[in-house]
Formats: structure tokens, sequence, C-alpha cells
């Protein structure tokens, strides 16, 4: 049964200065307990996208057109404290850099907590929730971790410490904006392993930001991908990586270094598939 | 044996090791705990591991950027291990580094035409700054760089450009062994593609001996002939990069293979190998 948690409504973003195109029309919707990729290369606008809808744009950058609605209510022209309270506890983040998004002065427990408090937790209902979550994201020795300063953990451990601190307030829309780019390998499964079962314990949609199709394959139902702004295709996963409909796409694709099929060879995107693109993009 | 430019053997570094007063010592961290290699002339070795597993601390040795606690560096029939820093003037032409993070290492304050032309003269290799133009020129041409890019700041190139100009730098003091540390993480994959085009090319072309150090296991298939599996300090697992990828016999080096998310649709790829799932935050 489909019921959106998102939808993007042809939004269009220019920069401030001099009035640039930044999201040219940008339609999407995520559907609950449904993970989006949004991808793109950078600056095609993916990360804007995320900020828009949590409501932290950089000043530079100015919404023209196009409507955010969650869950049927319009977060762009709902009331600014109304707004703030809608999206702190009901749409939660996941940063990429698991390094600058903790506070390197705070224990782990009071950053954990800060959201539960505000909501209007007790202090010991908080800490009994910090400690569930962060035996939910399987941290062992939760206890210790609490007390921690960010850092004595690992980069592995920030990420499971940010994701339990996102789904801390239960929420319906996860934002996760490139959470593993940071990450070896190894953990980077681990950690989108993690995500996918929280995901579906707690029935919540993601919006999932990445640059890396190979993430998108492996843990996302659909994709969006952006180009200079502008969705350049959409779909389900697996049509639009085994059957993609567009040049870019395919381009896109074929550049993507494969251990598992090296006779591939790296074909990079050629110059004049990019100036094609830009041209037909910009003349849309 | 003639055939390696670059021998390295049993090496061990210990980082922050002190001898302090009053016999105080601290014996430091074992970054490197007895690795072996060598890289053939014209050959293109991969340093692959995650991060803490030494790989950049090999590399900084190979080119006595680090002091080895104790083993043995060979270049080019020569035991480089204790020369002091005048006697390793002369090589350091021969021995070139390429960084991470172009950002980082192209000097913000000159313009790209001092940042390439100036190692030239340095070194000698240009007789006067007319013939260091026209071999900058050249390369820029070769590279796909405009000659406008010259008179420009690093900070007015694509990440892109940034890289090959990097590169750049680099290939025209035509050196016999280069290391290239992470020189495509930050990159897009379409322009992760070119570059690393470029340095096969550049590799095959000048008869070029390369040690590319990764994280990522596709990247190193894609370039190198041979690969060495670092973790926590040692050599896990080293050979012919067919043999090494299809059929792996370190456990650790199978983990690391199937933890790269491919971009084909794989529904069972998540819950595989589930390695340890629960972290322990005295495990750092």
């Amino acid at each position: 049964m489909k019921e959106p948690i998102l939808v993007i409504n042809n939004l269009s973003a220019v920069s401030d200065r001099d009035r640039t195109p930044i999201l040219r029309q940008v339609s999407l919707t995520v559907q609950r307990g449904e993970t989006r990729g949004l991808v793109g290369e950078s600056g095609a606008g993916k990360s804007t996208v995320g900020k828009a809808v949590l409501g932290i744009l950089p000043r530079a950058v100015r919404v023209a057109s196009g409507e955010i609605l969650f869950q049927g209510r319009s977060l762009l022209t709902l009331p600014e404290p109304e707004r703030r309270r809608l999206i702190g506890e009901r749409i939660a983040l996941i940063p990429q850099d698991p390094m600058t998004a903790l506070n390197p002065v705070r224990r782990i427990e009071a950053q954990l907590t800060d959201g539960l408090r505000l909501a209007g937790a007790s202090a010991s209902a908080a800490r009994t929730k910090a400690l569930q979550l962060l035996d939910e994201v399987r941290i062992g020795e939760p206890e210790r971790v609490l007390r921690a300063y960010p850092h004595e953990l690992s980069g592995g451990m920030r990420q499971r410490v940010l994701i339990a601190a996102a789904f801390a307030l239960d929420p319906i829309l996860i934002v996760a904006d490139e959470p593993t780019t940071a990450l070896d390998v190894t953990v980077q499964k681990q950690i989108l392993r993690l995500i996918r079962n929280m995901q579906a314990a707690y029935g919540a949609a993601v919006l999932f930001v990445t640059h890396d199709l190979g993430v998108v394959a492996q843990v996302c139902d659909s994709v969006t991908l952006l180009f200079d702004g502008k969705v350049i295709e959409d779909g389900a996963v697996a049509e639009v990586l085994e059957a993609p409909s567009h040049y870019y796409t395919r381009a896109l694709i074929g550049a993507c270094p494969r251990s598992d099929r090296p006779e591939l060879g790296l074909r990079p995107i050629s110059p004049e598939i990019v100036a094609r693109l830009r041209c037909e993009v910009a003349a849309s | 044996m003639t055939d390696d430019i670059l021998i390295a053997e049993d090496l061990t570094v210990a980082l922050g090791a002190r001898r302090g007063w009053f016999g105080r010592s601290f014996e430091g961290v074992q970054a490197l705990r007895g690795v072996s290699v060598r890289v053939g002339r014209g050959e293109t070795v991969g340093i692959v591991g995650e991060s803490g597993s030494g790989k950049t601390t090999l590399g900084r040795a190979l080119l006595r950027l680090t002091d080895v606690a104790s083993g043995r560096i060979v270049f080019d029939g020569r035991d480089i291990t204790w020369l002091g820093e005048s006697d390793m003037r002369p090589l350091r032409r021969r021995m070139q580094l390429i960084f991470q993070d172009p950002m980082a290492s192209l000097n913000p304050r000159h313009t790209v035409r001092r940042i390439v032309t100036e190692p030239l003269l340095f070194h000698r290799v240009a007789s006067n700054p007319d013939d260091a133009e026209r071999r900058v020129r050249a390369i820029f041409d070769r590279f796909s760089l405009p000659v406008a890019c010259l008179a420009r700041f690093p900070h007015e190139l694509s990440g892109g450009q940034r890289q090959r100009v990097g590169i750049a730098r680099v290939a025209l003091l035509a050196p016999e062994f280069v290391l290239a540390d992470e020189i495509v993480s930050g990159l897009d994959v379409s322009t992760q593609a070119q570059a690393l085009n470029l340095l096969k090319d550049l590799s095959r072309d000048l008869g070029l001996s390369m040690a590319f150090i990764s994280h990522d296991l596709s990247v190193v298939r894609a370039v190198c002939d041979r690969v060495y599996v670092l973790r926590h300090g040692l050599v896990v697992e080293e050979g012919r990069c067919e043999d090494v990828f299809e059929a792996p016999r370190h456990e650790y080096t199978r983990a690391l293979l199937d933890a790269i998310p491919s971009p084909r649709v794989d529904p069972a790829w998540l819950w595989r190998n589930a390695g340890a799932d629960r972290t322990n935050p005295r495990e750092r």
C-alpha cells in the first residue's frame, strides 16, 4: 500500500548572487518504507534537495518555485515555529562526516539525549532511550559509549551513534546525506545494513543522497538521477541500472570501475556527452 | 634482481616513538611490522588496505619521507635506507609523489604556471624558463588542460583539472618511480576514470614504475599489475591482480572484495558475510 511521505513538486532553486539555476523543476516522491536514492556527480544538486527538505539551505540559495509536501503539509509555506517543530520531530538527518557532526567537547550521552529532552522526555527516560538506541545500532557496552567523547570512538562507531540519534524521535523520514562516504568499505557495508534494518524496524522512509551507484544498487528501492540540478532519470533501481533509458545514465554506469568485470576497463564520460547534456539542460 | 626499481625488505616503522628524559621512552605505534614489497621496472603495484592498515606509512617510508626502525630500502640497486637528505636530493627527482588532495598539495597562492614550472627549473630538467614553458604547454595539451589554466590559481580549477595538474607536475620531471597515494578518492567517477586512464598511458609511454595506494579495490583492479593487501601493518596477501581478485586466499581479502557494492542489483549482497556486526568500543 502506497502512502507518499515526501512529495517534491517542480522545485527550483537559484543562487542568490547571480541567479544561476541550482535546481531545475525537481520532482520526486518517497513512499512510506521506501528508500529513494538521490544520485549525481558533484554539483548536481543532490545535497541541495536534501537541505531544502530539512530547511537548512545555505543563505546563498533561494527557492524560486515549487513545493515540498511532507505528509501532505507544505514545508515551504508553514509558519517558521511549526515548521521547525515538524522537521525536528519527524524528519531526521544522517550526516556525511561523523568526525564533524558530533560536538567534540560534549559526551555522547548529552548529544544523544538532546532531541529527546527537547521533545519533553525526563533525564532518566532520555538516558534509558539512549541506551536502547545504542543497543539497536549494535554498539557493545552502551554505558561506556554514553560516557565517551567523540574522539574516543572510531569512525564507524561515530556513524552508529549518529544513526542512533537520527532514530531517537521515531522519525517518519530520514535524509541520509552520503552517510558512508567517509568510511572503509567493510564498515560501509555494516552501516548500510544497519540503516536498512533500522528503517525496517521503524517503518521510516529514506531519502538516500549518494554519488555511489554501487550503494544505490544495493540499498535503494528507487532512484532519481540529477545532473546540473535537473532530474535526468527516475524509476525503480533495477530498471534504471539494468536498462537505463538516458544516455547520461548509461555513461555514468559505464564509468564506474568494476572489480567484478575488469575486462570492461575504464570508460570515462566523454567531454562531448557532458557538453551536450549541459546544453540540453540549460535550454530546457 | 636488477629488474626491480624499488625493493623494500622487512620494513618496520614505529610512529611517535621517542627516547625520553631519564630513560622514559615510548616505543610508539607499530605502523609497519615487517613489510616487504618490490616494484618492477614499468610495473604498477597496488597497495590496498583500510584506514590504519599502514598503507600511507609504507608509501612514505618507500620515498624516505618517514624513517624506518629496521629493514632495507633499495632504489635502482642502491641502498637508500639511511641516506642523508643531501644524498637523497639527487634521487628526489627520480622518485616522485602524487598527492591525495590536490587542493592541499598545490600552493593556493601560486599560479598553476609557477606550480608546474618551478620543479622543472629546480631539478634542472629545463634549461631556462622558455624551455620549461614549452614542456609545460606540451603536457597540458596532452592532458586536455586548457593553456588558460596556467595563469589561474588552483582554486579556480575544477577538481578533475586540479588532479591533472598534480599529475602533470610529476610527469614533467620524467621520474622513474611514482607513488600515487589515494589520488582519485575525492573525484567523481567520470573524472576518476579520466585521471586513471591518463596515469595508465603515462606509465606505458614513459615506462614508469608506480606504487598505487588505494582503499578502493575496484580502482586497483583497473590500473595495477600486482597488488599487496595490507592489514594492521602486515602484508596479508600479495600476487598478480587477476589471481588475487579471482581467487583471494586470505579471509581479509575476501571480506574486502565482498564489501565493494557493484552497480548491479543483488538483493543478497547486503546480508552476505555479516562480519562483526556488533562493534565494541574497546576495538579501535
